[in-house]
């Protein structure tokens, strides 16, 4: 890349840069130079169940990896209850889920708007991917027609039972 | 008794557009782009080649161009279509039942549509790219509610670049065995095809000497609608 292409590219990093921190939600933001990913961490993200009850999910670390073209989540603070008190059957855990829709490969199931998501990664605009994926974490079971998730959400405790 | 195509010769004559067409995947995207074509006259003249493995299934029905009769008849999409071309006065449809594994021979225009990014490199890589016998690469994607369209001379090194950079793997593309699979609205699958055979459209026009140039990136999103076009 010439020295003007450079600018450029830093010129642009820099606007989405200040862009991705207005994302409401993202608390950090860094890059490992070890696999040239950006990681973004997120505050504690919350999401409602099909009762209207607000469930603490965790704090997330997304990991973009634009080299590779994938992103994959982490969720830094806390695995689901193995057992929930709130369903019938107990539930046998098949591995660590870091979300409902994310697997133990931390690998988010988009089944709208990945192609989005990776064509903003393709842009090289970080700030419109977290914006899409930001609403994704925060899913609102309410309005899920079809629930398919790896793990159902009431596995993650209820929001006031975490302030206690 | 002959489909009369006088409405739109003005636009688009089969009778002067001579390239083979290929259509790889003929589901959600794939069958309405048959559609669209053989109705305009397409396969009359030229061959229209239309590839996929699948038997039609009643899933099918619901967002693609086939109906309960191809379902109980238990035929593979090929063959569904060319009996629906059939009524369409599209005489020259070559059936592929297969899934493309390797290199194939394509020329002309070909559309590829298919679910799988794999299958699309595979295909781009052994047979579309610089392969002199293709003239136009037309690629859609499609998710329930956004699609994207890349329309890409497979000569043009540029284009070339372009595609790659925007092509991305299976792995990240969707985590069908965990979350229940793709989604597909029958909408979204035909405001693609729509557009994508408007591309080939202005394609044939273009070689009639027409003042245009193609776009190369097409960004549909349905919620908010919006359509975005790059030129590479």
């Amino acid at each position: 890349m010439s020295t003007t292409g450079n600018q450029t590219a830093f010129q642009f990093g820099l606007h989405d840069y200040d862009l991705l921190c207005a994302v409401l939600g993202i608390a950090s933001i860094g890059i490992n130079w070890g696999d040239f990913s950006l990681l973004i961490g997120t505050e504690c993200i919350d999401a409602i169940d099909k009762d209207g009850k607000l469930r603490e999910i965790g704090e997330f670390i997304v990991k973009f990896f634009p080299r590779q073209k994938k992103f994959t989540f982490e969720n830094i603070t806390r695995t689901p209850m193995r057992q929930s008190p709130e369903l019938d059957q107990p539930t046998v855990s098949t591995g660590y889920f870091h979300h409902p829709h994310i697997n133990e490969d931390g690998v988010m199931c988009i089944s709208n708007g990945n192609s989005e998501i990776m064509l903003a990664m393709a842009d090289g605009v970080f700030s419109k991917a977290m914006k899409m994926i930001m609403p994704a974490l925060r899913m609102d079971m309410r309005f899920v027609r079809r629930d398919t998730a790896y793990m159902e959400l009431v596995l993650w405790p209820l929001k006031s039972e975490v302030q206690k | 008794m002959t489909i009369d195509t006088m409405r739109h010769e003005g636009i688009f004559d089969y009778e002067k557009f001579l390239l083979p067409i290929h259509i790889i995947g003929i589901g959600g995207v794939g069958s309405h782009v048959v559609y669209h074509l053989a109705k305009m006259g397409c396969g009359r003249v030229n061959d229209l080649h239309v590839w996929d493995g699948d038997i039609v299934e009643l899933h099918n029905v619901g967002n693609q161009k086939y109906d309960k009769r191809d379902v109980a008849d238990n035929l593979t999409k090929t063959a569904a279509l060319v009996r629906h071309a059939s009524w369409w006065d599209c005489k020259r449809m070559i059936q592929h039942c297969e899934y493309i594994d390797g290199q194939r021979e394509l020329d002309g225009i070909v559309f590829v549509c298919l679910d799988s990014m794999s299958a699309r490199w595979m295909i781009w890589e052994t047979s579309i790219r610089r392969n002199p016998a293709v003239k136009l690469l037309v690629e859609c994607r499609m998710e329930a509610s956004n699609a994207l369209i890349h329309v890409i001379d497979p000569h043009d090194e540029k284009q070339v670049r372009g595609w790659e950079k925007y092509w991305y793997p299976d792995e990240e593309a969707t985590n069908a065995a965990g979350c229940g699979g793709h989604l597909s609205v029958g909408p979204t699958a035909s405001i693609t095809a729509d557009i994508a055979v408007w591309q080939m459209i202005r394609f044939a026009a273009l070689e009639e000497g027409l003042d245009d140039v193609l776009d190369n990136q097409i960004r549909i999103s349905m919620r908010p609608l919006r359509v975005e076009t790059f030129k590479w």
